[in-house]
């Protein structure tokens, strides 16, 4: 009946590709932030390059007679020489800003009290970095400051950025795809407990539902726990079924058994008198069947529903309105005597509407067949009370409740009412019994109970007892 | 006509003449006619066009339909005439060959070349290709010329230290004897003096031996080792190899020798300049240098004298070995001897020992 | 009397015809519904026995050709025990009564009975209720023997209250029973306006009406 439920991806396959993703972006970041540390490192790196350079061009400078000399040192040049690529500008000023020597296009450097400037300009289409630094002279023939800029193009430290940038990326590739591979990898192994179940369900036997003996880890065990406690249910309801068809079986063999007794005499007998009589019997046998019958059959119904129907919000008054009008249609002779009593307003209960409809009309059944007349059936709220030695405040709770002027159950059967009827069959007494079990499973399965007590007036009551559901709001 | 005139006349045709032999002397044109040529390519040097013409021919052989020409121009000059094209952003010449390598070092710098990358100049070691600018493209040793009839064996220097010693007691027969090129006058001259003043130590006990001795600081290669074959100098310090070895093989009197404390090695820088018209076929040219056809052409010519031992073909004159080399890098460092403070300054250095033009 | 029974089963059927036969009544037995509502259109019944589940169809749509085509004639269901669901809709679709199966002989009989009469019965009698009295053919009503002034719609609407005497019967089902389809542009509220006026005039009785939210209204008696 199901329509084939659609195939997801792979878990495996759709964590490979969140992980991808979120290392993909995670990845860029690193690599901008790679590049940006790279361009950081490798400049800083030929920027002291330029210093020791401009410095020791300055350590060159002197002052004779009033006029600059620079005996520029080739060591300086050596070393602006590590960066192979790039040209190579320098100035040296005077304190009027004239060049002394050097490259009258670099511009004079901003002004700033450090040791070491650095700057930027253009140079041949070329972007070029200079490092400009000063020398003091107190001379009485020159006061004043030497200006020494020294600059070049930054290929250097572009190409040593963009290695940074790379080894980066390759360390960033390889672990990613470490990471993705290692993720499926853990993805598999951990799914691995799913496939031990699988081997562990198939291999049972079908009738087999105990409980499975599958060690997995704490994710895995819910859907454990959830498969056992399905089969719990499944087996609970299968024992049911098996008791229900064991219980029915014993229950009719009897009546069963003296019917066709009856019915094999009735076939040997002559006398018409006494046929008559005979048959007389065997009608009241199939009747009583009948009734056993429709009892088990209710019973059967009762439990089924309690497992597999849902229980709904209802107005209990609306199950007393149908016990009454079931009852005005099955017993019309006694029907008008059945007087309903109910409140103005809505008494809420959550439960299945057929079960407590047979609950209700089996206490009602009961109480005319049994009991006394007047039989009343009412619908009351009863407001929680503390009980002593019990755990706790009780809830507000909601009963449907039958009472009758006769004599009841006596009340040393009051403690376990259902079940000691259970087992039996037949008569009316007995009857009652089985008509008060099944009272108690729809009391249990709407976790309520089944009360007995008597009224202040002296009659006999037999109350089902559920939790009353607050409307929402009130 | 009057004798002073006749005179006058005449001088001037001689020089007018000699201009125009000169000026056939520099210029080599191969190929199809220049005028006509769809491809053409223009090529400056300060290679002799002697020695660089068979070079040239073996590479118009492999590109018939390419017209080549090439102009001898000295260093000075043809820096002047590349500077001045590259800051009018003019095509001047298409390839430009010197033996001033800090000049060319200086034009690279300024922007004034374009690049070239292919399988043959990333084979260069890195001191021979600048930013995939400039090339070495021949392998010249700074070696010492001396007479081999004069000089005895045991005194031929093998070294600067050798020579030093050979020149220290009073009276020695190399005094006033001992040559070396005019550095205010030669750029080459300049460059291996600034190089060698690199080496402060050897530097200036040299120099200052040298002065002692009364070394003779004069021009050309041509005139000063015709002057040591001659026995007018004994010694020629600082000679370009190629040319002394040229002429060693001729000349028996002429022995060369590379001092193996250390060699300067030069190689001759080729680029390309920026605005250049042809850049492609200057292109073809550079890789063709480097080619082993090319190479071998340039050995031929003793522009590329080779390392190793007698068995590898190594030459016997840098039988030193490799550690010995000291080939001169192309590097900013280059530009520090073209500063104009630095030259001064360097320049006074070497007047007040060597002193001036000698006869 | 002339019954239709419609019925499948045979050992159901044949005690059935057996039984009304004995007394005096005419019994046309009718396996499928084919048959059934062949029968229906040439004859006309007294009563109609009437199975749900049928071979070749459902009772329900018998009992609803019936009632559609206005036929009064009184319909007496027979339904399985547990189907709640088809006997609320047979007695909604215009059944008069039924019965799950398997029953007692003499109860159809009875119930058989009870559905004659009624339809024979002209509406005549005397109903007294607490200190209430209501006489159906005079159309008059009286309260502790004062005559009691009631519109013709506050009788009915007594009346229906006193035959469904301490049940509960929904404002819808009063509706249909107080007012004919014609009556299109009455509300449900009007029930509860004639609920409200019925209320006042029996205010001085012992007789009271209950309003049961969201269920109904309940006639009560206080003692």
């Amino acid at each position: 009946m199901n329509s084939r439920t659609a195939r997801l991806p792979s878990i495996a396959w759709r964590l490979a590709l969140a992980i991808t993703l979120i290392l993909g972006a995670g990845g860029l970041l690193i690599t901008v932030a790679a590049y940006a540390y790279g361009r950081q490192a490798a400049g800083e790196a030929y920027d002291r390059l330029l210093a020791g350079a401009a410095f020791e061009i300055a350590r060159s400078v002197s002052v004779t007679s009033g006029s600059v000399i620079v005996d520029l040192p080739t060591s300086a040049f050596e070393l602006l020489a590590l960066a192979p690529k790039d040209r190579v500008v320098y100035r040296v000023l005077d304190r009027h800003g004239n060049t002394v020597t050097g490259y009258d296009s670099v511009p004079r450097p901003p002004q700033s009290a450090d040791d070491v400037v650095f700057y930027a300009a253009e140079f041949g289409g070329e972007t070029v970095r200079l490092a400009a630094t000063r020398r003091r002279f107190a001379e009485r023939a020159y006061s004043g400051e030497v200006g020494i800029v020294v600059g070049h193009t930054t290929r250097a430290r572009t190409a040593l950025a963009w290695d940074i940038t790379a080894k980066a990326l390759w360390i960033l590739v390889a672990a990613g795809l470490a990471m993705v591979a290692l993720t499926v990898f853990a993805v598999r192994s951990s799914l691995r407990p799913l496939g031990r179940i699988e081997q562990a369900i198939l291999g049972r036997n079908p009738k087999d539902l105990s409980p499975l003996c599958v060690s997995s880890p704490r994710e895995i065990e819910t859907i454990v726990v959830a498969i056992n406690r399905f089969m719990d249910r499944l087996a609970r309801r299968v024992t049911v079924m098996q008791t229900l068809i064991a219980d029915a079986t014993h229950q009719l063999r009897t009546p069963i058994a003296a019917l066709r007794a009856q019915a094999e005499l009735a076939a040997a007998e002559e006398n018409p008198e006494r046929l008559r009589s005979i048959v007389r019997r065997i009608h009241q046998r199939t009747v009583g069947l009948s009734r056993l019958a429709d009892q088990l059959l209710n019973q059967a119904l009762i439990i089924h529903r309690a497992d597999a129907v849902e229980q709904q919000r209802l107005d209990l008054r609306a199950i007393a309105v149908r016990v009454a009008e079931e009852i005005d249609h099955d017993l019309p002779a006694m029907g008008c005597d059945l007087r309903l009593d109910l409140p103005e307003d809505p008494v809420e209960v959550r439960g299945d509407a057929f079960s407590l409809v047979e609950a209700a009309k089996n206490l009602v059944n009961n109480a005319f067949r049994h009991g006394e007349r007047p039989v009343r059936l009412t619908v009351e709220t009863i407001a929680g009370e503390d009980r002593a030695g019990e755990d706790g405040a009780e809830e507000d709770g909601a009963e449907i409740a039958v009472t009758d002027s006769g004599v009841g159950v006596p009340t040393s059967h009051w403690a376990d009412s259902g079940r000691r009827f259970a087992n039996t069959a037949g008569s009316s007494a007995r009857d009652a019994g089985l008509g008060l079990a099944i009272v108690n499973a729809v009391a249990e399965a709407h976790a309520g109970r089944l009360e007995f007590s008597r009224t202040a007036d002296g009659r006999f009551r037999a109350a089902l007892r559920l939790p009353l559901q607050r409307e929402p709001g009130s | 006509m009057k004798a002073c005139c006749r005179v006058l006349l005449i001088s001037l045709a001689m020089a007018f003449a000699t201009r125009g032999v000169l000026a056939q002397d520099e210029i080599v044109t191969l190929g199809p006619p220049w005028n006509e040529a769809g491809d053409r390519l223009l090529i400056q040097g300060s290679t002799d066009v002697e020695p660089f013409t068979p070079i040239l021919e073996a590479f118009s052989a492999r590109m018939p339909d390419l017209a080549i020409r090439y102009e001898e121009i000295l260093t000075n000059e043809l820096y002047e005439r590349t500077r001045r094209a590259c800051d009018d952003g003019a095509a001047g010449a298409d390839l430009v060959i010197s033996s001033a390598i800090d000049l060319q070092v200086k034009l690279v710098n300024d922007r004034c070349a374009q690049p070239h990358v292919s399988g043959r100049t990333e084979a260069l070691p890195d001191w021979a290709n600048w930013r995939d600018e400039m090339f070495g493209i021949t392998f010249e040793p700074a070696v010492i010329v001396y007479n081999r009839m004069r000089v005895p064996p045991e005194h031929v220097p093998r070294s600067r230290f050798d020579l030093i010693d050979l020149v220290r007691p009073a009276e020695n027969p190399y005094a006033g004897r001992i040559a070396t090129y005019d550095i205010e006058q030669s750029g080459l001259g300049y460059l291996f003096a600034f190089v060698d003043s690199q080496h402060a130590t050897t530097f200036g006990r040299l120099i200052e031996a040298l002065a002692r001795n009364r070394m003779v600081a004069t021009c050309c290669s041509a005139e000063i080792i015709d002057g040591v074959a001659e026995g007018r100098y004994l010694l020629a310090y600082n000679m370009l190899g190629s040319y002394a070895l040229a002429r060693a093989e001729v000349d028996p009197r002429i022995g060369v020798v590379a001092p193996d404390d250390y060699t300067l090695i030069l190689a001759r820088a080729a680029l390309i300049p920026r605005w250049a018209e042809n850049p492609e076929p200057a292109k073809r040219f550079i890789d063709f240098l480097l080619s082993e056809e090319g190479r071998q052409q340039l050995a031929e010519a003793s522009l590329i004298v080779s390392v190793g031992s007698s068995e590898e073909g190594g030459s016997p004159l840098l039988s030193g070995g490799p550690s010995t080399l000291h080939p001169i890098a192309f590097s900013p460092a280059l530009l520090v001897g073209l500063d104009r403070q630095k030259r001064e300054i360097f320049l006074d250095l070497w007047r007040s020992s060597v002193g001036g033009i000698g006869e | 009397m002339r019954i239709l029974l419609v019925e499948d089963t045979e050992d159901v059927a044949e005690p059935i015809v057996a039984t009304f036969s004995r007394h005096g009544h005419a019994v046309d037995h009718m396996a499928t519904r084919e048959a059934a509502e062949d029968a229906l259109a040439v004859q006309e019944y007294d009563l109609i026995i009437l199975d749900l589940m049928l071979p070749d169809g459902s009772g329900l749509e018998v009992l609803r050709g019936l009632r559609s085509a206005h036929c009064p004639t009184p319909v007496l269901v027979l339904t399985a025990r547990f189907d709640v669901d088809d006997r609320v809709d047979a007695l909604d679709t215009g059944a008069d009564d039924y019965l799950t199966k398997p029953f007692d002989l003499r109860e159809l009989e009875a119930r058989a009975r009870a559905l004659i009469r009624r339809q024979c019965e002209v509406r005549s009698g005397v109903v007294l209720y607490g200190d209430l009295s209501l006489d159906a053919a005079a159309r008059t009503a009286s309260v502790q023997g004062a005559p009691l002034p009631l519109t013709r719609r506050e009788f009915r609407l007594l009346e229906i209250l006193l035959a469904n005497q301490g049940r509960v019967i929904p404002k819808d089902r009063l509706f249909d029973k107080l007012f004919s389809f014609e009556e299109t542009d009455v509300g449900l509220n009007a029930v509860e306006l004639y609920i409200g006026r019925l209320r006042r005039k029996l205010a001085a009785s012992k007789v009271s009406i209950r309003t049961l939210r969201g269920l109904g209204y309940q006639l009560e008696r206080h003692e």
